[in-house]
């Protein structure tokens, strides 16, 4: 608590907070809000950079005006898991190039992220098999571990981070060094799933398992909204305000056309095309698998469709 | 600091009326800079928004030696084009682009050049079509095979009385069966069979196609049957579009986005998704 | 044994060919319960059966791409909250008694992950579907017995003033997320194109916003309005823990009152919100 309370002067903490038994990242009025006892939020940190909804801009009557966000003071969201910190580095690949967002751009600047370390992963969770891990630090500007005796581990990890914590705390010894690296290892052994995405995924696009792995998925949304690294979004006019908000490709309206034209009517067909986006052609495209085992996706689906299944059988 | 989404005023300076549900707008920037710096190649496309509808994707059918304005044509099929559609010369559209790839010009040089367009398909090879005719003496043989439906659904109708009288190059058009005049003199039949009927040798020849995906389909299994290979068809993809700049999905296929990486393709480059777009 | 028999049940039907689809349960790699397609007599030794079968599987019935090729018989199994919603199916033309083998279970009542009792379990108002409506009932009529749905959570908000009411449900939808989860788990939504999804003309943005979102569950609402069977599945699979079953109970409740009248009791009723009768009460009308 005293080592953050700090952090709450001048700057929007956003954390973890209790709402009726579930667990969601919200922006914090104090540090009293914050849960300490958590697996993984509802929703994830994106929600930060590319909100459900955002006003792109605005036509007013003196022509168009931008409504990229001018953060009034700087932001940080505390309390990252390992895997939501580093889909963030997942989505800059899309959003910081080429035609570069500035919506997005605004707010990745102006915040900082302070991953938590992980150390009960759930039977859900599957971030090791993809070059992440429950005490991984990567897209973290600081992290944090609970090494217990009231201690915690802190890691300057970025720039970013240098000032946040100065005159607190001592260099950690040996033993807290130890101590973290054998909560790093139990960790690490909890997680028994592992996702195997086959070298020759391509080739399988045509095959006739994805009518069966995908008969039971109701297209609905709840797995693109609530992994860390979707990112489609549809683009809409409320009056005149030009708005973006999520969208799933999963969606029986996504590709449809105003003719009626739609070369992903079928549901197999969109069900595929989530899996092969996220394992197979987003890396190609930006080198990074855009998945970070998060396991929301599998925890939440409304029938339980398990994303580490589906890919580990596809033949 | 530019943001991506926000678009550029034009004017809309005439209304041509095509088809009974197809217009071709012509468009000149409001803003003297963004005139003079919008500078396209044939393929590529712009989105235009009619202010409080929405905004959607149109290939640029003018040349880029028509200088000055661009064209667009709007089928009327739904929210956004209903809303174009009610729109007069003097209004104010935005426009956002271009974006997208465009034909390889330089490729095609030399060779014959075969355009196989159905209904407003024609709309991104007029493009092309009219910049070719401009350096005509830089191809070899061009044939232009367009159809529509029916005589009352072919587009461009000024470009085709002009392209037929040209004898530098072979205008066929057709209509499907049923879709004829009684003073029609052009063919009957769908274009994919009238393409079969016409047989263009494949050696030294490349096709540009865009039509609807039924058409695409039946013409890629004619080229097929006459020996042209992937890499000698090319094809401008429509698909549903909504950023234009290669970020919100929807235009995905396979590492493809269609609004970048495309909208112009070889069938090399898409073959292994073909299931998966037509 | 409940398995036992099901699976008996399913490999008969599939024998003779006849029917080439059953709609059941079955475990995934996880060990969670997901619908599951039986095709083929060995795929039936993996059906299942337990207090986690949750979902309502006649959803899949108006699933197109499921159905996609049946054109024979389709067996789907159902507890009896998945039966009411069958008979709604059924009187509302969507599927078609003759093209369906109903396979009721006697269900003793779902837990939820923790092994506590659902809620909707708690006031499920007979323990066995009648014999009439299926084709085959597995189980024994239960000695359970089921306490008398008082509608309190009704009440409950029904006596908070408007400022309170409103309070309440903000908070709610401004969670909301407009993922559809809640629709498209739903039997009785099964519109090809939804209105919330219509463009042209809009009706409610697709952005999510309190208002638009309160729009959505409104339009929701009123559109199963004496025909949702309150089967819980919409409220269990929110992501963000909106009550729904409030809202559905709610409307329920006003058609009840106004009315007498309840969904998926048979196949024949329709709900008063889409036909009339010379008799229906006026009084509101001033």
């Amino acid at each position: 608590m005293k080592l953050l309370t700090p952090l709450f002067r001048d700057r929007e903490i956003i954390g973890p907070v209790q709402e009726e038994g579930r667990v969601y990242f919200r922006s914090l009025e104090s540090v009293a809000d914050l849960a300490w006892e958590f697996g993984n939020t509802v929703n994830n940190i994106k929600d930060f950079f590319f909100p459900p909804r955002q006003v792109l801009y605005e036509l007013t009557g003196g022509g168009v005006k931008d409504a990229i966000p001018a953060p009034a003071g700087r932001r940080v969201i505390l309390f990252a898991r390992p895997c939501d910190a580093r889909a963030i580095e997942i989505l800059d690949q899309l959003f910081l190039n080429d035609f570069r967002d500035e919506h997005y751009a605004a707010q990745r600047e102006n915040t900082l992220i302070i991953g938590l370390s992980c150390p009960e992963p759930d039977k859900k969770c599957f971030c090791v098999s993809l070059s992440g891990g429950p005490f991984s630090v990567k897209g973290m500007d600081a992290s944090v571990c609970d090494i217990g005796n009231d201690e915690f581990m802190v890691g300057i990890e970025t720039g970013k981070a240098e000032n946040i914590f100065t005159g607190q705390g001592r260099e950690a010894g040996s033993d807290a060094l130890n101590r973290a690296a054998e909560m790093k290892k139990k960790s690490e052994e909890k997680i028994k799933r592992a996702i195997n995405i086959p070298a020759d995924m391509l080739q399988k696009f045509d095959s006739d398992y994805w009518k069966a792995a995908s008969a039971a998925c109701l297209t609905c949304g709840v797995c693109t909204y609530l992994c860390p690294t979707c990112h489609c979004f549809d683009i809409v006019d409320e009056r005149f305000k030009r708005v973006r908000c999520w969208d799933t490709c999963s969606s029986a309206m996504f590709t449809r056309l105003a003719s009626g034209e739609d070369h992903r009517r079928e549901k197999f067909k969109r069900y595929r095309q989530r899996v092969y986006h996220k394992f197979n052609f987003y890396s190609e495209k930006y080198h990074e698998t855009a998945c970070v085992g998060c396991g929301r996706c599998a925890r939440y689906c409304p029938v339980k469709m398990d994303i580490v299944e589906i890919v580990n059988n596809l033949k | 600091m530019k943001n991506v989404y926000t678009p550029e005023s034009a004017r809309i300076s005439s209304v041509k009326i095509e088809t009974r549900d197809i217009k071709t707008f012509k468009l000149v920037f409001e803003d003297e800079n963004a005139r003079n710096s919008f500078v396209f190649a044939p393929g590529q496309f712009v989105e235009l928004s009619a202010p409080a509808a929405g905004e959607a994707t149109f290939c640029i059918a003018s040349a880029p030696s028509d200088r000055g304005y661009i064209e667009c044509s709007v089928k009327r099929v739904g929210r956004v084009t209903e809303a174009i559609h009610m729109l007069n010369p003097g209004s104010i559209v935005g426009i956002r682009g271009p974006y997208g790839n465009s034909f390889p010009l330089e490729a095609i040089k030399e060779k014959n050049v075969i355009f196989v367009g159905g209904g407003i398909g024609l709309a991104p090879l007029r493009s092309l079509i009219r910049e070719v005719l401009a350096r005509r003496n830089d191809f070899a043989e061009i044939k232009i095979i367009y159809g529509a439906r029916a005589v009352r659904d072919l587009v461009y109708k000024d470009d085709l009385d002009e392209w037929q009288t040209r004898d530098d190059i072979n205008t066929i058009l057709t209509v499907d069966p049923g879709g004829e005049t009684p003073d029609w003199k052009g063919k009957v039949g769908f274009v994919p069979a009238i393409l079969k009927e016409i047989a263009p040798a494949a050696a030294g020849s490349v096709v540009i196609t865009c039509g609807p995906p039924i058409m695409i389909k039946f013409t890629l299994a004619a080229l097929n049957g006459l020996g042209f290979q992937p890499g000698q068809i090319i094809t401008t993809l429509e698909m549903k579009m909504k950023c234009g700049v290669g970020k919100c999905g929807r235009c995905n296929i396979g590492p493809l986005y269609v609004c970048k990486d495309g909208p112009v393709f070889t069938c090399e480059q898409i073959k292994n998704f073909i299931e998966d777009v037509f | 044994m409940i398995s036992a028999e099901l699976k008996k049940t399913a490999k008969d039907l599939l024998k003779d060919g006849k029917v080439r689809l059953i709609i059941a349960y079955g475990e995934n790699a996880a060990g969670d319960i997901v619908p599951f397609f039986v095709t083929g007599e060995a795929l039936a030794d993996k059906m299942v059966w337990n207090d986690r079968c949750y979902y309502n599987l006649t959803k899949y019935l108006t699933d197109k791409d499921v159905m996609a090729g049946q054109d024979g018989v389709t067996g789907i199994v159902v507890k009896l909250c998945d039966l009411k919603a069958l008979k709604v199916l059924i009187s509302e033309r969507q599927v078609k008694r003759d093209r369906i083998k109903i396979i009721a279970i006697v269900c003793e009542g779902l837990k939820d992950e923790s092994g506590r009792s659902l809620k909707k379990c708690e006031t499920c108002p007979q323990g066995s579907p009648d014999r009439e409506s299926c084709d085959v009932i597995i189980g024994e009529k239960s000695g359970r017995s089921a306490a008398e749905d008082s509608y309190g959570d009704i009440a409950e908000i029904d006596n908070l003033t408007a400022t309170e009411r409103k309070v309440f449900w903000d908070k709610y939808f401004e969670k909301c997320l407009r993922c559809y989860a809640c629709r498209n788990i739903c039997p009785l939504c099964y519109c090809r194109e939804c209105v919330i999804e219509q463009h042209n003309p809009e009706w409610v943005s697709p952005a999510p916003s309190q208002t638009a979102n309160a729009g959505f569950h409104a339009i929701r609402a009123y559109h199963l309005a004496g025909r949702c069977v309150d089967c819980g599945e919409c409220e269990r699979v929110c992501p963000v823990g909106i009550p729904l079953r409030k809202i559905n109970r709610k409307m329920a409740k006003v058609v009840w009152d106004n009315f007498n009248f309840k969904p998926g009791e048979d196949t024949e009723s329709k709900t008063p919100i889409a036909w009339y009768k010379e008799n229906d009460p006026q009084d509101f009308i001033k």
